[in-house]
């Protein structure tokens, strides 16, 4: 016996330790697209890469305020000269020059594959004719100083174009020198990380760099004291809500965790007991976590976070063993009277959690497993290894004063289910009520993001003329060459509604990386060089210029002829790279190209041009309303969580009736289970408030807790000192759970917030919902059925 | 400001001026004093550029405004029409088609070493332009002539200097004369009081 002990003992410390082996060898990741689904629709996949990897993701805006005008500059120069040698930061812009020259370099030099004005017209006699008349025009103007030397290189002008359209028509104020908001009083900077949008770790490092550059540049001038600097920004958002949610997890749940243990201390008065009962906690986390290591390869920072939803459930084990062995003759008797119990009750737990296993969203998945591994070890411990920690004949000799009173009131509640039945009517006819608005439907509503600081996001973004994309134009093909063909023929289209007033802007990967075949074109339209120099000397007769002024233009020209195609690789080193990688997505097996609109006015309009263009082979072209489809993301979130529930719900009910074989039994759990459901529906949505799809996984939660409680009510004897230890194992368990949860919804973030409040309310009502309903239904069963 | 009150205005800074020139003599201080008491002007111009890339020289013509501190505006009639506006350190431009375009002074120092010039001198500012350049003055108040020098290398490289002709508080000419040989002069004619 004493041998079998220590064997199961070792074996459960050598498995803590192997599972902690796991764990560490487990990344830790907090790639917020775990949260989004794996197989999405077309539009959605589009939604998803943006918010992964667009170009839009990895915009950081910075405003310096405080201080004067001329210090405010001096700063912006200061920090953007240090951010510019920073690997992290592909772009930096503060309205000086620097940082653009590889890219005015590169468009210079491909101009003539780049320009969508070359065609074979425009180098004809007539062509260059109006071209030169032009360029007379612009050397009597004010751009004279501007454009004087690029004329005789490039009299048609393509460079000059090019600046316009790559440039954008956005108008930047500048003063002293630096990007200035329109009144005045910040000093603007743009910044495109290297990272990834979704690449947390990535964007932290780019934002501490910003900041750090900001209080260096402060630290040297000694007019700069009252300067502050803000931020906005996807990446800056993203890297706020992690640190937010570590500081709400870790803060609320040592918050629950103190009054937890301070709790039990008080229920036992016993150091042992206490680290007894958290014994199955601990290895129930630590085998969640190596569970879904092991499956996923690695572990979500929400995932841990939840893991002290594990608290709820976990704790309550030990607390059933320890509290109702007073009085009964040891741990060891206790244990063989509740264990059919405490089996059940995992088992249904499971049942429910196991509906999560089928979610389409990678981040509710790694949840179940988690969840499932944990609760399975936390009851292996307390069957095998906590009865072997503690002595056989260990009794709780502590007393719950109130608990035998606390048991006359469960004797008696019976009577109080009318008035539960009519509370639980009234939730009803509330949230019938309310069935048109019931649900929280956008996005936003699920976003940690406090309204202050999406405001000030607004503010920088009209200052600066960033664009602010709801609208994209994606088309797939199978290769690159092919999606960049199909993004071609977008732009035409496009460019004719933007000549309609259709749309304001939009730009285009084909805008820096042309197809080979329209390279191909645009050099088929330069003229041999002996044609050429006929052409231009016929359009020169008659005009004042030296025609031997332009032998520079017939040399560009005919090594423009001879150059190779440009491929991706000639854009290293340039700004307008990044920019291409982030328009054309290389995806398992297609290639997506994106288009963002500016300022579409009419988006059916721009659909139905859409619609007449011949699709790529194997490849489509739409218009993808980013916040349609990302409401559409949340709706099918909904559906899927709700979906879930029912069927995590379903599965409950089926093990309950096969296991119980007696409706009125599985009716005996289920009924307080549905009471609590709409007790805590009921009052989330009194008044305003409306259900976000945290609650439903919280209601989850409730079921699988407040189950347990059901089926203590169902089997246990509620009778005698017995009766009173089980009552009272109860509220400890119940008191145990509303404090840890009710802890997390004192958090401003919406996922813990409602998930805390959800399972908070929730259990407390089943366990009041329990003690009223079930020991009513299944005694007027217990005649026909064997205990 | 009403017309009665413009005119007092006027008499009483033209007395300021005078008062101050009869006190000393004139120098690049009393120039720049009276034009600090410039307000707005405008003007009509008749610019003609000699260029090497032209056989012939080119002439353009329009209207000039200034407006103190910081703005200047260029608007050109002849041969197409187009505007130039200089307002703090942007520059906006429209063409003859109507497209609109910005530069920033920072990006393009050539420009702003020209603008500033011209700019600095109806603003009275000679801080800043004793910072681009080396300023000297000839001449008396009935007839002088400001050159400016630039300093900076990426200037010098296309400058050689920027000469600024007037009488009393109107600037009269403005000649650029480019390291290559080109050069421009312009005549501005301002419009009467």
């Amino acid at each position: 016996m004493r041998r079998a002990r220590s064997i199961v003992i070792a074996g459960w410390l050598l498995g803590l330790a192997a599972l902690i082996v796991v764990i560490s060898r487990t990344p830790f990741s907090t790639d917020m697209s775990a949260f989004l689904p794996r197989a999405p629709a077309p539009e959605q996949q589009a939604l998803v890469d943006q918010l992964r990897e667009g170009v839009a993701s990895r915009i950081v805006l910075a405003a310096i305020e405080g201080a004067d005008a001329a210090t405010r500059a001096s700063l912006s120069r200061a920090m953007a000269q240090r951010l510019r040698d920073d690997p992290a930061f592909a772009r930096v812009e503060n309205g000086e020059s620097g940082g653009t020259s590889a890219d005015q370099s590169f468009v210079w030099r491909n101009r003539y594959v780049l320009s969508a004005a070359v065609d074979a017209e425009r180098f004809t006699a007539a062509g260059l004719r109006r071209a030169l008349e032009r360029d007379l025009e612009i050397l009597a103007s004010g751009m004279e100083p501007l454009l004087k030397a690029s004329i005789t290189r490039d009299p048609t002008g393509e460079a000059i174009g090019l600046a316009q359209t790559l440039g954008g028509e956005v108008h930047r104020e500048i003063r002293a020198g630096v990007w200035t908001a329109r009144d005045g009083a910040r000093a603007l900077l743009l910044f495109q990380t290297r990272a990834a949008g979704f690449d947390v770790d990535g964007q932290e490092h780019a934002v501490d760099a910003i900041a750090g550059a900001f209080a260096a540049a402060r630290a040297a001038q000694p007019a700069a004291a009252g300067a502050r600097l803000v931020m906005s920004g996807p990446g800056v958002f993203a890297v706020r809500t992690r640190a937010a949610m570590k500081h709400d997890v870790s803060l609320y749940s040592t918050v629950a965790m103190s009054v937890i243990v301070a709790l039990l201390l008080l229920l036992y008065r016993s150091l042992p007991v206490l680290l007894l009962t958290l014994a199955p906690v601990v290895s129930a986390a630590l085998a969640g976590l190596a569970a879904v290591g092991l499956c996923f390869g690695f572990v979500h920072g929400i995932t841990v976070g939840f893991g002290i939803t594990l608290i709820g459930e976990a704790v309550d084990y030990a607390i059933y063993l320890f509290v109702q062995s007073k009085g009964q003759g040891g741990t060891a008797t206790t244990l063989r009277r509740i264990m059919p119990t405490l089996q059940l009750g995992v088992l249904v737990s499971i049942c429910g959690f196991a509906a999560m296993l089928f979610s389409s969203f990678t981040g509710f998945v790694q949840l179940g497993v988690f969840t499932i591994a944990g609760l399975a070890v936390a009851l292996g411990v307390t069957r095998f290894v906590l009865p072997r920690l503690v002595p056989a004949e260990f009794a709780w000799t502590g007393e719950l004063v109130p608990a035998s009173r606390l048991l006359a009131l469960v004797q008696r509640a019976g009577a109080l289910r009318w008035v539960l039945l009519a509370l639980v009517a009234f939730a009803l006819a509330g949230v019938q009520a309310r069935r048109g608005d019931l649900w929280q439907d956008e996005l936003s509503s699920m976003s940690p993001i406090p309204a202050a600081d999406l405001a000030l996001d607004g503010d920088l973004r009209r200052d600066i003329g960033a664009p602010d994309v709801r609208y994209i134009v994606t088309a797939s093909a199978p290769d690159r060459e092919a999606v960049l063909e199909a993004g071609e023929r977008t732009d035409a289209v496009l460019r004719e509604l933007v000549a309609a007033g259709v749309l304001s802007g939009f730009d285009a990967p084909g805008r820096y990386l042309p197809s080979a075949r329209m390279q191909a074109a645009r050099v088929a339209a330069l003229p041999p060089p002996a044609v050429l120099r006929t052409a231009l000397a016929e359009a020169l007769t008659g005009l004042p210029f030296r025609p031997e002024s332009f032998e520079p233009f017939l040399a560009e020209v005919a090594a423009a002829r001879a150059a190779p195609p440009l491929t991706r690789a000639a854009l290293d080193g340039t700004a307008l790279a990044l920019k291409v990688d982030s328009l054309l997505l290389e995806r398992a097996d297609r290639w997506i190209a994106t288009l963002p609109l500016r300022d579409v006015r009419d988006p059916g309009r721009v659909s139905r041009a859409l619609a007449t263009l011949p699709a790529p082979a194997r490849g489509r072209v739409v218009l993808v309303d980013l916040k349609t489809e990302s409401d559409a993301l949340l709706h099918r979130y909904r559906h899927e969580a709700i979906l879930l529930a029912l069927l995590g719900a379903v599965a409950i009910a089926g093990l309950l009736l096969v296991w119980l074989r007696s409706l009125r039994m599985t009716l005996a759990v289920l009924a307080p289970l549905a009471v609590a459901v709409i007790g805590t529906v009921g009052v989330l949505t009194l008044g305003a408030g409306r259900l976000s799809i945290f609650n439903v996984f919280g209601l989850l939660l409730v079921i699988a807790v407040g189950s347990n409680y059901c089926l203590f009510f169902l089997r246990g004897d509620l009778s005698g000192e017995r009766g009173a230890a089980t009552v009272g194992s109860l509220l400890a368990a119940n008191l145990c759970t509303v404090i840890g949860f009710g802890a997390l919804g004192l958090s401003h973030l919406p996922v813990l917030f409602d998930i805390g409040r959800t399972v908070a309310l929730g259990t407390a009502l089943s366990l009041v919902a329990a003690a009223i309903l079930t020991p009513g239904l299944a005694r007027s069963q217990a005649a026909g059925t064997p205990a | 400001m009403n017309g009665r009150r413009a005119l007092v205005l006027g008499v009483c800074l033209l007395i300021g001026v005078t008062a101050r020139v009869a006190a000393g003599d004139w120098d690049l201080d009393a120039l720049m004093a009276a034009r600090r008491e410039v307000r707005s002007s405008s003007a009509r111009f008749v610019e003609r550029k000699y260029l090497r890339l032209l056989m012939e020289r080119l002439e353009s013509s329009g209207r000039l405004r200034y407006v103190a501190p910081d703005r200047l505006e260029r608007i050109t009639e002849k041969p197409a029409a187009e505007t130039f506006e200089l307002s703090g350190s942007t520059i906006t431009g429209t063409q003859r088609n109507g497209e609109r375009y910005t530069l920033s002074l920072a990006e393009h120092p050539e420009v702003a070493a020209l603008v500033e010039g011209v700019r600095a001198t109806l603003a009275g500012d000679l801080p800043t332009l004793q910072r681009h350049y080396a300023v000297s003055l000839a001449g008396d108040r009935a007839r002088w002539q400001l050159r400016l020098v630039p300093y900076e290398q990426i200037v010098r490289e296309k400058i050689d200097d920027i000469v600024i002709g007037g009488a009393d508080v109107f600037l009269t000419t403005v000649e650029v004369h480019e390291k290559d040989g080109d050069r421009s002069e312009m005549t501005i004619q301002p419009d009467g009081p």
